[in-house]
């Protein structure tokens, strides 16, 4: 019975190429091509319950959570950089996912796979994910390995050991990785191009894979300027979420964090202008094996706006592309007989300006012009709707905030869930206070929000057509 | 409420002694709990969180029970289960559902019709009588059914583009040559076409004749589950009249390949496994550890990843099924890296056939082994899948609890004989989706 689904996590050090949509490689994988359907339904974050969190920094400035779970004698430790494939220098993409699989090559200390062999022999899970805003590097282990698992990521932030032929083995494994992900697959393809269409100047335009030719480009010296830049206390997060003592952990964290030095590490980025213009990207893939239809909005962040904004805009993809109840699939694929499939999906979890995607998949014989069309009459029709059915918000609602409670069962989607906020701009007391923010958003709120998103110029709209 | 629980009496007193017994013994408490109507679960009780996940198999009623002609069906009805039931038509339904919170899931796998809820604690009892009503009164209503069978012909047609599915599926076309067990469980686009309203009815009616395994998480007491098994599968709880599979004969094939214009090429390979009632079956995971069991120390992970940089992802798993039992990898390479990859591949099965398992290697797979368990049961829904794959292995309800030990106690003269015994690059057989030079 043991199937590939449940295999699903640990696949080797892996990228998300799409923060907003799912932060594992294979959520992301799976987001984009079984559909459609429920993307948005595991970004959320809410509060049924306290998360108990307590949290205390170091005199370097490394910030440590602590998220309590006694379920079972396990912990994740889960360390987080505030680097990402956004702060990339030209011509270098990729390179902050590469240097992610570089951290597994070992140190003078602990050399070559000790790391991976020490937690094979605890019978752990070890492994790391790359975004446009953040790296992160977890380990889920028995609670009373928590100590080894400090030492050796303590080791790895400044003690890294690469050979050239490290370097370039594992580049062939990126470029293995951009096939499997991208290249093989006409969907990845036309999201890739759709946004480097979108963002004209920003990184979240550029795949956190990398170009292909640039990928071939990445040479030792990148990899080493790259971590001496970037890898220090100061810019790290701890989240340790587990079955461990509060005081022992703060205890074991000054030990083996506290007494490396940290260095000034300044965030410069490329910043993306006025957007001025309707955009179209239009592909055509005789590998395709259905049309698919996006378009991609400019929508704010959790750096660029306050949680009641980026929350009624989570509502706003719930309440169009939901599931199996949201107004588009309703409108599109029940009633008026467009579409096989469509749905909506936004993750507020980034520090600059981020996109807000609604996909579809018309019905055969449906034209792209005419699912096209429809769909941005329902769009214009939302607002009135909404008014009409003010049930539909409320129901909307219960889901995000069960959604809240799943994003936390256990410690490893707890330490994801809530690393993945604090990295990008929220604060422990927006995730604490998550269904207050929920409730009180109005259906006034939501008109609100879809007028601010839903603006032509300031959008892409995509076809991947079938080309025979 | 407590007179309608049965406990396992017998199994938790034996647990408790085993708790004395070891240092180590599984930290969750695991009882089994049976409903008046007679339907039974494992559940593990956690207030952490106030949600409760319920995964259940109805064994027998899965793809390989298909009529020949209408490959799928127990797929298409497993979709169609969500499109309205009793008085609800699907829109109707679908908002029963999300009022409360609540998700229900299914997916049909060759033996068996899964499924899994999800709700928060305050709405268990409604969350279970809308699954109750999906099981029994399932409406196939005929605008539903057309709506699913489009949904399914495009993502059927996406899949028929898809090197990794495509790969798996000629796979076990070539393997099971004779068998039900050669068709994928979605079915194909023409048989999705031949399936009608009629059809999915008389699947509801075989459903109460498959054998109903339940597993149980979160925050729900022994109580409280009996009451919602009854609510949701009273109908149900009848078991194993289902018309038994015959036994899947594993055919040995040339490597196949089937062309697709992909850049990279997606490769499926395989061979017998062993049955989970075997005393080989705790060294067979001990080798698949060792071969390529996962994680980042696997022979073949170091061998195609870290040495010669040939894949992203290399792993194997042992895969049990009611007829067949499997041992089963897939990777990924550049077209004309294929040919290397797979002497690789080879090269290692060899080696192991050759019963070369050092004591070193055998000392790793069994620590690891021993501790994994816990990890890989990281909150509710990790912990009721866990549950229920241990069921349907057909395993006793102290499997967790006497894990270790069992580990601990195996030889690893016994894993080299396994080795010998179970490993044969003449068993072993490859299925290719791309473009492969020199195939």
């Amino acid at each position: 019975m043991s199937s590939w689904r449940s295999l699903a996590r640990g696949l080797g050090p892996t990228v998300a190429l799409r923060a907003r949509l799912s932060f594992t490689a294979i959520g992301w994988i799976w987001a984009l091509t079984i559909g459609v359907a429920a993307m948005s339904s595991l970004q959320t974050i809410a509060q049924a319950q306290s998360l108990n969190a307590q949290t205390f920094e170091l005199a370097n400035g490394m910030k440590v959570i602590y998220l309590p779970d006694r379920r079972l004698p396990i912990v994740t430790h889960m360390l987080w950089y505030r680097v990402g494939s956004a702060d990339e220098e030209p011509g270098k993409s990729g390179l902050a996912h590469f240097f992610e699989h570089l951290m597994f090559k070992g140190t003078l200390a602990n050399p070559g796979d000790s790391y991976a062999r020490f937690i094979g022999e605890v019978g752990g899970e070890l492994n790391a994910f790359t975004s446009y805003d953040f790296t992160a590097y977890y380990a889920t282990v028995g609670s009373a390995h928590l100590e080894r698992i400090m030492e050796l990521e303590a080791d790895r932030m400044v003690n890294l050991a690469l050979t050239a032929q490290q370097v370039a083995i594992e580049r062939e494994v990126i470029v293995e990785e951009r096939r499997l992900r991208t290249d093989n697959n006409p969907e990845a393809l036309l999201l890739e191009q759709s946004l480097a269409t979108l963002f004209l100047n920003h990184h979240y335009g550029t795949p956190v894979i990398g170009w292909m030719h640039e990928i071939r480009s990445w040479t030792q010296e990148d990899a080493l300027s790259f971590y001496r830049r970037w890898y220090t206390p100061s810019n790290a997060l701890l989240i340790v979420a587990g079955d461990v003592d509060f005081e022992k952990l703060k205890h074991l964290a000054t030990i083996h964090y506290g007494r490396i030095p940290a260095h000034v590490v300044a965030r410069r980025r490329a910043t993306e202008p006025p957007s001025l213009t309707e955009r179209r990207v239009i592909m055509k893939d005789p590998r395709a094996g259905r049309p698919l239809w996006l378009r991609l909005y400019f929508a704010p962040s959790y750096g660029t706006a306050d949680r009641s904004k980026t929350v009624a805009i989570e509502i706003l993809a719930e309440l169009i592309g939901g599931g199996a109840t949201g107004t588009l699939r309703r409108r599109l694929v029940m009633e008026r007989r467009l579409a096989a499939e469509v749905s909506a999906s936004y993750d507020p979890a980034a520090i600059d300006e981020t996109t807000f995607a609604i996909n579809a998949v018309p019905k055969p014989g449906v034209t792209m012009e005419e699912l096209e069309h429809a769909i941005d009459e329902e769009l214009g029709a939302f607002a009135a709707t909404l008014a009409k059915t003010p049930s539909d918000l409320w129901r909307v609602k219960q889901k995000l905030i069960m959604a809240g409670l799943q994003a936390r069962d256990g410690t490893y989607k707890s330490a994801l869930t809530v690393g993945a906020a604090l990295a990008t701009g929220a604060t422990l007391t927006d995730i604490e206070q998550r269904q207050d923010l929920i409730s009180a958003v109005t259906v006034d709120d939501i008109a609100a929000a879809a007028r601010d998103v839903f603006k032509p110029t300031r959008s892409v709209t995509s076809s991947l057509l079938i080309d025979r | 409420m407590s007179a309608r629980v049965k406990l396992a009496f017998k199994i938790l007193s034996m647990m408790a002694f085993m708790f004395m017994q070891t240092h180590q013994a599984f930290p969750l408490d695991i009882r089994a709990v049976t409903s008046s109507s007679g339907a039974s679960a494992w559940l593990a009780e956690s207030r952490h969180l106030s949600i409760i996940v319920v995964d259940f198999a109805l064994v027998g009623v899965g793809s390989a029970s298909d009529p020949d002609d209408k490959q799928g069906l127990a797929s298409f009805a497993a979709q169609m289960l969500l499109e309205g039931a009793g008085e609800f038509d699907a829109k109707a339904f679908q908002e029963q559902l999300a009022d409360i919170g609540a998700t229900i899931t299914f997916v049909a796998d060759r033996d068996a019709m899964v499924g899994r809820i999800e709700v928060a604690r305050e709405h268990r009892n409604r969350a279970f009588d809308l699954l109750r009503l999906v099981l029994s009164q399932p409406r196939f209503d005929l605008d539903a059914v057309e709506r699913v069978r489009i949904k399914r012909d495009v993502e059927l047609a996406r899949l028929d583009n898809d090197p990794a599915y495509v790969a798996s599926r000629a796979w076990w076309e070539a393997a099971f040559l004779d068998h039900p067990y050669r068709y994928p469980p979605l079915g194909s686009r023409e048989a999705n076409g031949r399936v009608m309203a009629a059809d999915l009815r008389n699947f509801r009616s075989r459903l109460s004749n498959a054998k109903l395994v339940v597993a149980a998480a979160g925050d729900v007491s022994a109580a409280e589950l009996a009451d919602l098994l009854d609510r949701s599968f009273r109908d149900l709880s009848r078991k194993g009249g289902a018309t038994p599979l015959t036994m899947a004969e594993y055919r040995i094939f040339a490597p196949v390949v089937v062309r697709l214009p992909f850049p990279q090429s997606a490769c499926v390979f395989g061979q017998p496994g062993i049955s989970p009632t075997s005393a080989e079956y705790l060294p067979l995971l001990m080798l698949n550890h060792i071969l390529g069991g996962g994680t980042l120390t696997s022979r073949l992970f170091v061998q195609l990843r870290e040495r010669r940089g040939l894949v992203y992802s290399i792993r194997t798993a042992p895969e049990t099924l009611s007829q067949a039992d499997l041992l089963i990898g897939r990777f990924a390479t550049e077209n004309a890296k294929t040919k290397e990859a797979i002497e690789t591949v080879r090269a290692e099965w060899r080696r192991a056939a050759r019963g070369d398992i050092s004591d070193e290697e055998i000392a790793a797979a069994k620590s690891y082994l021993k501790d994994m368990l816990p990890v890989s049961m990281d909150g509710t829904s990790a912990i009721s899948a866990k549950l229920l794959t241990i069921q349907r292995m057909e395993q006793g309800i102290d499997y967790i609890q006497q894990w270790r030990k069992r580990i601990e106690s195996i030889e690893p003269e016994l894993v080299r004989r396994t080795a010998k015994t179970a490993f044969s690059t003449d068993l072993l057989t490859f299925a290719i989706a791309g473009k492969p030079d020199g195939f």
